[in-house]
């Protein structure tokens, strides 16, 4: 048996390694400002339809966090053509699924149908974008399924919360201090008078992007788009995008909490630079070093060797503006916080003070190279890449190019920018004990 | 209600006027047919030890999918030992003769693949993932573990802490009580009631010889299937599943214990008591039609009715109009036996009586009269419609391969299921929501803070009332 590994792991270095495909795209941008990128593949006759607006939480002005994510459920509640709840009706009677989501930066719709109904999503997707239509009575009811949303998400969990604690502490100024659902309080306070204003601010052709990637000719795709798309005018209000900085931390910040939990967890958030820096990248490799898979430092040294923790991880959250690297534990039964505390941060010292070993670094990028060929199978995956390039980078070409950035980090970087964002004083720690 | 809608009409009013400056789009013409799409063509032999193997090309990427399916878990635990299954397929991985836990993962991380290993309730999975390139590394791993595994006391021992944790872990969670609770009601003391990762009661008291027992018994080619999908020709897949699962020793396996599954007479109102909650979660419903029953599909298109989706009647009635929850669905969970046909939300604590009391007035009224056409023409239309995005990736394509071995429903299934479908008539509905589906003879369960609705649902029938910190899953009265 021994040989017949070794003898495997021989092919396997000999062996040229595979790159995953790129994607190839298609990007126009329309008169009226609304940004079109599409992506051929006919191996199953299926297409995926996303409309990416760059409005976010972050976008929320004082006194309605949550908006964003209450406009998101709004805009299934009807259109000139579309009657409240019909646009789903319409997508699962061909047989496709849709659904939305609000995040800091993006609202993203989407649709994946059977192929023939590229045309007609398009044309939905049209109509929301220019004449949604909600009566008070539905923006009420549909209020109240996003505060029962937050009970189902944040307050009835026993670790629900913990998220909403940390970026309240870990942010002073900008707007990633709140999480994406928003106060009960703000949500009570919010109007059908913010939804037009939000609506023709923020919905509008300069301020989003289609993407469509499945069956169809790139050159009938466009024809449609520019039909159903085309003609909808520039929107006349500003966009202002949040322009605070959040000054850096220079002095730890530790929360005690005390809750129902069944069991102690201890989080740190660690401030880090906006995703598509260029440290984001060994920052990506660093956290696949310390928690991905069952060979990572934190699942060996925490999990498997020490039994301190049921699970422990560390990534970042990359996104348009700097946020934060995580590294979070849930306690074993009867294992103490503190011993479990210095082993993670063992692990994280020892990155910024050795170099990774060459083994470690070919796996963490063999495991990016494999994420690049499964994390893109289907139609909408393909799709969300390319959105996210577009929206989040600004630049489509990142869905393909930022491969190689991966590829080239080296022990050097890792080493870098683990001491330059992982120290103590770069932390916010919320240690969380049962009552 | 007529105030709401002056409100509500005004409102629509100020929106079209400020939205008129913008043109409407027309109607698009109606979508072109969709050519007929079959599931994607794929070889299909036996092995002379009895490993059935199915290899499905797909180039789209270099990689490929594996799945080994064994047609044994959970239900086949000892009677009093719920876990077995569980933690004899989490221990694979964790060691073979000449492989430690972490050889094993440096391996397959190092190559950027994964191998698991699960038990459900009627199988067992082992499931890789691998580029093309370093397929062989999946494949050697898979048979390692499969074949030669050490089950050390040190590894169960750690496992046996871990799912401890877990489980404790879980048991403040209301949506998982919910769903044990029900399972417990519904099967009573079949093995389907069993929580498929152990008890409190029986994690512990499980031992190295239970496991390496239930290997040897229930590991076998012959009650096996293995789906290979990716990157690779046919010949290529089935030389890599010789070579690896050809040596596989065949084995008498035990029969199947049928045990009857028992019927519910009238309703079993179950409340969890979980004071620190700020919503109750729901779940409604009892045992249902095997999966290879004739009526499975007539079950499913109601179900799908009744709340398979968005579009479905309890979250149209609860949440879009009523913004009682977040969701509310109804679904199957298919077995070889009786599976459960079950009706799941959610609400706030002070909203349970109504939401509940709704929920059941759905049901009650799905019975009484038959579902109108364009209900139905949609049902249908979304459960054949959907079949192209269920075959995109190979991980899908392999679990549909292992699936149809799994309940038997044979080589044609992947093909005429559509006409299956398409043949379910209102009156079949009917029939099924009359003689199959009940608000009557029911579990319902109730997780969440007792005190704020116990008084309200009285008029449902008596209620079970069951403190959190007094609650046994091991026990059919569910008590310590």
């Amino acid at each position: 048996m021994r040989f017949c590994l070794s003898l495997s792991l021989f092919l396997l270095l000999q062996a040229p390694v595979t790159r995953p495909k790129p994607i190839v795209y298609n990007e126009t941008t329309l008169s009226n400002g609304l940004k079109l990128i599409t992506h051929e593949d006919h191996s199953t006759p299926v297409t995926n339809v996303q409309i990416w607006y760059h409005v976010g939480s972050k976008d929320e002005k004082p006194g309605r966090t949550g908006f964003a994510h209450l406009f998101e459920h709004l805009m299934f509640k009807g259109s000139a053509h579309i009657k409240p709840e019909e646009h789903d009706k319409i997508i699962t009677n061909a047989g496709g699924v849709s659904n939305a989501y609000t995040q800091d930066d993006v609202t993203v719709y989407w649709e994946t149908v059977p192929a023939n109904y590229l045309e007609k999503v398009l044309w939905m997707e049209a109509d929301r974008m220019t004449t949604l239509d909600v009566s008070e009575q539905n923006f009420k009811a549909e209020r109240d399924v996003v505060k029962e949303e937050r009970l189902t998400r944040i307050d009835n969990p026993p670790y629900g919360d913990l998220n909403e604690l940390l970026y309240d502490n870990a942010f002073q100024v900008h707007p990633y201090k709140h999480i994406t659902i928003g106060s009960m309080k703000d949500l009570d306070a919010a109007g059908i008078e913010d939804v037009r204003e939000f609506y023709h601010t923020y919905y509008v052709p300069n301020n989003a992007t289609v993407v469509v990637a499945g069956d169809f000719r790139t050159n009938q795709a466009l024809e449609w788009m520019k039909k159903y798309f085309g003609n909808i005018p520039q929107g006349s209000k500003s966009i202002v995008r949040p322009s605070v900085t959040e000054p850096p931390q220079n002095k730890e910040r530790r929360v005690l909490h005390t809750k129902a939990v069944p069991l102690p967890a201890y989080v740190a958030g660690y401030h880090i630079p906006a995703d598509g820096d260029p440290d984001s990248y060994p920052l990506v490799i660093a956290s696949s070093i310390l928690s991905d898979g069952r060979s990572s430092r934190i699942y060996r040294s925490l999990v498997y060797e020490k039994r301190l923790a049921l699970e422990a991880e560390a990534s970042g959250n990359f996104t348009e503006h700097p946020n934060l690297f995580f590294a979070t534990i849930i306690l074993n039964r009867g294992a103490s916080m503190e011993a479990a505390e210095r082993a993670l941060n063992a692990e994280l010292s020892r990155l910024a003070t050795e170099p990774v070993s060459d083994t470690e670094l070919d796996k963490a990028k063999n495991k990016m190279r494999a994420e690049y060929a499964f994390g893109r199978q289907s139609v909408q995956e393909k799709a969300q890449a390319l959105g996210h390039a577009s929206v989040i980078h600004g630049n489509t070409a990142t869905v393909n190019s930022e491969y190689d950035l991966f590829m080239k980090v080296g022990k050097d970087n890792i080493m870098r920018v683990a001491r330059m964002y992982f120290g103590p004083e770069n932390r916010t720690v919320l240690i969380v004990r049962p009552k | 209600m007529r105030l709401g809608r002056r409100i509500g009409l005004l409102a629509i009013l100020l929106l079209t006027a400020c939205s008129s400056s913008r043109p409407k789009p027309e109607g698009p013409p109606a979508p072109a047919p969709l050519g007929r799409v079959d599931f994607p063509s794929y070889d299909k032999k036996v092995l002379p030890n009895g490993l059935t193997v199915y290899a499905l090309e797909y180039h789209e990427q270099p990689i490929v999918a594996i799945r080994l399916m064994i047609t044994a878990g959970a239900e086949r635990d000892p009677a009093n030992l719920p876990g077995v299954a569980a933690f004899t397929a989490d221990l694979l991985n964790k060691g073979t003769k000449t492989r430690t836990a972490t050889q094993i993962a440096e391996l397959i991380d190092q190559v950027g693949g994964t191998v698991e290993a699960a038990a459900d309730m009627e199988s067992t999975n082992i499931t890789a993932r691998a580029l093309t390139d370093s397929v062989n590394v999946a494949f050697e791993l898979m048979n390692d573990i499969i074949m030669h595994p050490a089950f050390s006391g040190e590894e169960l021992a750690r496992d046996q802490q871990q799912a401890a944790s877990n489980l404790i872990a879980n048991m403040q969670d209301a949506d998982f009580l919910a769903d044990a609770v029900f399972q417990r009601v519904i099967y009573g003391n079949h093995p389907y009631a069993h929580l498929q990762g152990g008890t409190l009661g029986s994690i512990p008291r499980i031992r190295r010889d239970d496991v390496v027992k239930f290997h040897n018994t229930y590991y076998a080619p012959n009650i096996s299937a293995l789906a290979i999908v990716g990157d690779l020709s046919s010949a290529e897949s089935f030389k890599l599943a010789e070579q690896w699962f050809g040596s596989w020793q065949k084995k008498d396996v035990p029969q199947r214990n049928e045990t009857e599954i028992p019927k519910l007479e009238g309703r079993r109102l179950v409340i969890v008591d979980k004071p620190d909650s700020v919503q109750t979660k729901i779940r409604v419903g009892h045992t249902t039609v095997a999966r290879k029953d004739p009526d499975y599909f007539n079950v499913l298109v109601a179900s799908y009715i009744l709340g398979g989706s968005g579009s479905g009647r309890l979250y149209q009635t609860l949440r879009a109009e009523r913004g009682l929850t977040y969701g509310a669905y109804t679904g199957i969970e298919p077995h070889r036996g009786r599976g459960d046909f079950y009706s799941t939300t959610d609400t706030r604590t002070e909203k349970t009586a109504e939401t509940l009391n709704l929920l059941l007035d759905q049901i009650q009224k799905f019975r009484s009269a038959e579902v109108p056409p364009d209900e139905l023409s949609n049902a249908k239309s979304y459960l054949i419609g959907s079949f192209p995005l269920n075959i995109e990736v190979p991980n899908n394509l392999a679990n549909r391969l292992t699936t149809v071995f799994l309940y038997e429903l044979g080589d044609n299934y992947l093909k005429t299921f559509r006409d299956r479908l398409a043949d379910v008539t209102a009156a079949d509905v009917l029939r099924v929501a009359t003689d199959k589906i009940s608000s009557e003879n029911v579990a319902v369960v109730l997780v969440g803070k007792a005190n704020g609705f116990t008084h309200q649902v009285e008029p449902l029938g008596k209620a079970e009332l069951i403190p959190i910190d007094a609650l046994d899953l091991d026990s059919p009265t569910l008590r310590k």
